[in-house]
């Protein structure tokens, strides 16, 4: 049996007709980094205060470390939703000293985790003196104040530039390494790839994917075609039944065609069919145009 | 837990510089107003005497005497109890607008302790309160009465422990509004409709029966006018027989009372 840390049944989360979270149900494993994948509005972060008992269910479950669900067992999670919440007349020492008091965790811990997201230099300025991506930084400092067993993020890099971007990314990974459970909620599929290895795809409150990151590359080739002639090559291209599911991107064709079919292949035909290419390559089906692929068909 | 959770009110107040002024403001006001209170009396006493009023005096000469002076005070800070809620109001709905009431709860606090903190602000501040009118009580006492024994000084001392229970149910009412409003503006309107205007009518309307009854009426009755011929010409109700034991007992459940309301709100509430 798996050693679930996590365990989701049937949540859902209806405000009047919108059903914001409907029915999710899923398990978490621990020591796994998991993606939570949705565009804006998918219920993505409604699920994680849901989780974090910040907003109530409208009906479901879950439970955290097979612990009854309603128990409190926040003191073992390091929680970060939306957007960082402190007291903006206190400076960010302060501010973690009421989230270590909170969490039953030693003062002296504050300035290992400070220096970890580089605002030891700042410790003493007040909260509302912060840049956006300075208050993200603390707020990711506060959740891994007391060494929590599972970390939720939401967005982590959300404000941050390309520089904080990486040392976050950096950081979750080494997390991630010391057997943290990460589950990381974000729209940006790239961020996913790059962090996770398992994910959980919603779209409108409803997962439509769930299982590794790798698991949903299918091997698919893509062949991208130009000609002088695009109405002739587009003509011939629907009259084959191999080579029928293209579509028209910047000014050449994209079709989808199986591993197996070779760029020469499609070559061939054309010459047959006396049309010249002026330009072919291909490349393999990225991981983003499955989940475009996947939000689509379950319209 | 109550320790720790003592520790982190200090620690967010502490640093709060509005809250600061506006503790003292309220405790610069009281003392003025008790200040105020004996130069009226004794400017009011004047006039009538020159008026050539005679006979028994309408007005007490000094209100600073052991014993009845922890009465007439207490009697005066009455009126500036609604004061030191809208401090409570922006305690309670700073949390709030930094959104820090979901952060601490995400944090590890229970919705419990989430209430418990404000309860607790509640009785500092009340206590605060009721610490300065009895040093203040205390000084003028003394440079004020003549001739009192160590009895004379504590034989009305119920009267602050009235002023604490009368304090901490009003803040308790404030923290109440202010958790189920959110917003300090509207929440500060909404209780002073309430008290002056709302509830007086049914308060004076039914006075024979459920009136004294109300929330805040009950409040008001623990103290009751200090018993002067001035205020029985005037037909305003006053104090004959000390602190109503019923009314503690109102009062005390009413807080309660608020108490719950805060917390059914806040568990059933998405943070």
């Amino acid at each position: 049996m798996a050693d679930y840390i996590l365990e989701v049944d049937q949540l859902s989360k209806h405000y009047g007709h919108l059903k914001a979270v409907n029915q999710l149900s899923f398990q978490f494993e621990k020591g796994k980094v998991y993606g939570i994948l949705g565009p804006n509005g998918s219920g993505k972060t409604t699920t994680l205060a849901m989780l974090s008992d910040a907003i109530r269910p409208t009906s479901g479950g879950f439970s955290w470390f097979g612990n009854p669900a309603g128990s409190n067992q926040r003191h073992r999670l390091g929680i970060m939703l939306e957007k960082p919440n402190f007291y903006e007349y206190m400076s960010a020492i302060d501010n973690l000293k009421i989230v270590a008091d909170i969490r039953g965790v030693d003062h002296s811990l504050i300035e290992d985790v400070l220096k970890q997201v580089g605002l030891w230099e700042r410790g003493k300025s007040r909260f509302k003196t912060f840049s956006l991506g300075m208050k993200q930084r603390l707020a990711i400092g506060a959740v891994l104040l007391g060494n929590p067993e599972v970390l939720i993020l939401d967005e982590p890099t959300n404000g941050l530039d390309p520089e904080g971007i990486a040392e976050v990314r950096t950081l979750i990974k080494k997390l991630a390494s010391q057997n943290v459970t990460i589950i990381l909620a974000s729209h940006l599929l790239d961020e996913v790839q790059k962090v996770c290895t398992q994910m959980l795809v919603l779209k409108k409150g409803v997962k439509i994917y769930e299982g590794s990151v790798n698991g949903l590359v299918k091997d698919k080739l893509i062949i991208q075609v130009k000609a002088d002639d695009m109405n002739t090559l587009e003509k011939l291209l629907q009259d084959n039944a191999v080579f029928n599911d293209f579509s028209m991107e910047k000014g050449q064709f994209e079709i989808k065609v199986n591993p197996q079919i070779t760029t020469s292949e499609l070559n061939k035909y054309l010459v047959q069919n006396q049309l010249i290419v002026s330009q072919l390559a291909y490349r393999l089906e990225s991981l983003e145009e499955n989940i475009f692929e996947l939000l689509n068909e379950t319209k | 837990m109550i320790k720790t959770l003592l520790k982190i009110e200090w620690r967010k107040v502490s640093r709060n510089r509005i809250f600061w002024m506006m503790l003292l403001i309220n405790i610069i006001a009281l003392i003025l107003a008790f200040l105020g209170m004996q130069t009226l009396l004794t400017n009011a006493n004047k006039s009538l005497q020159d008026s050539g009023v005679s006979g028994i005096p309408l007005l007490p000469a000094k209100i600073f005497i052991f014993p009845h002076i922890w009465h007439n005070i207490t009697f005066v800070a009455r009126f500036f109890k609604v004061f030191l809620a809208v401090v409570m109001i922006i305690l309670v709905t700073n949390e709030y607008s930094y959104n820090t009431l979901r952060q601490n709860l995400i944090t590890g606090l229970s919705r419990i302790q989430l209430i418990e903190s404000k309860v607790i602000d509640a009785i500092i501040l009340s206590a605060t309160i009721t610490l300065i009118i009895l040093l203040f009580g205390l000084i003028a006492g003394i440079f004020n009465s003549s001739d009192y024994s160590l009895w004379d000084i504590v034989r009305k001392m119920n009267y602050l422990a009235a002023y604490f229970l009368m304090s901490l149910s009003f803040l308790s009412f404030a923290m109440m509004l202010a958790f189920i409003v959110k917003k300090a503006a509207p929440t500060i309107m909404i209780l002073l409709v309430y008290s002056y205007i709302l509830e007086l009518i049914p308060a004076f309307k039914f006075s024979d029966t459920f009136g004294p009854f109300l929330p805040l009426r009950s409040i008001n009755l623990l103290i009751e006018a200090p018993n002067t011929p001035v205020f029985e010409l005037l037909n305003i109700s006053s104090a004959t027989s000390g602190i109503p034991f019923d009314k503690i007992i109102v009062v005390s459940i009413y807080t309660f009372i608020y108490w719950a309301v805060s917390y059914v709100v806040i568990s059933k509430r998405d943070l």
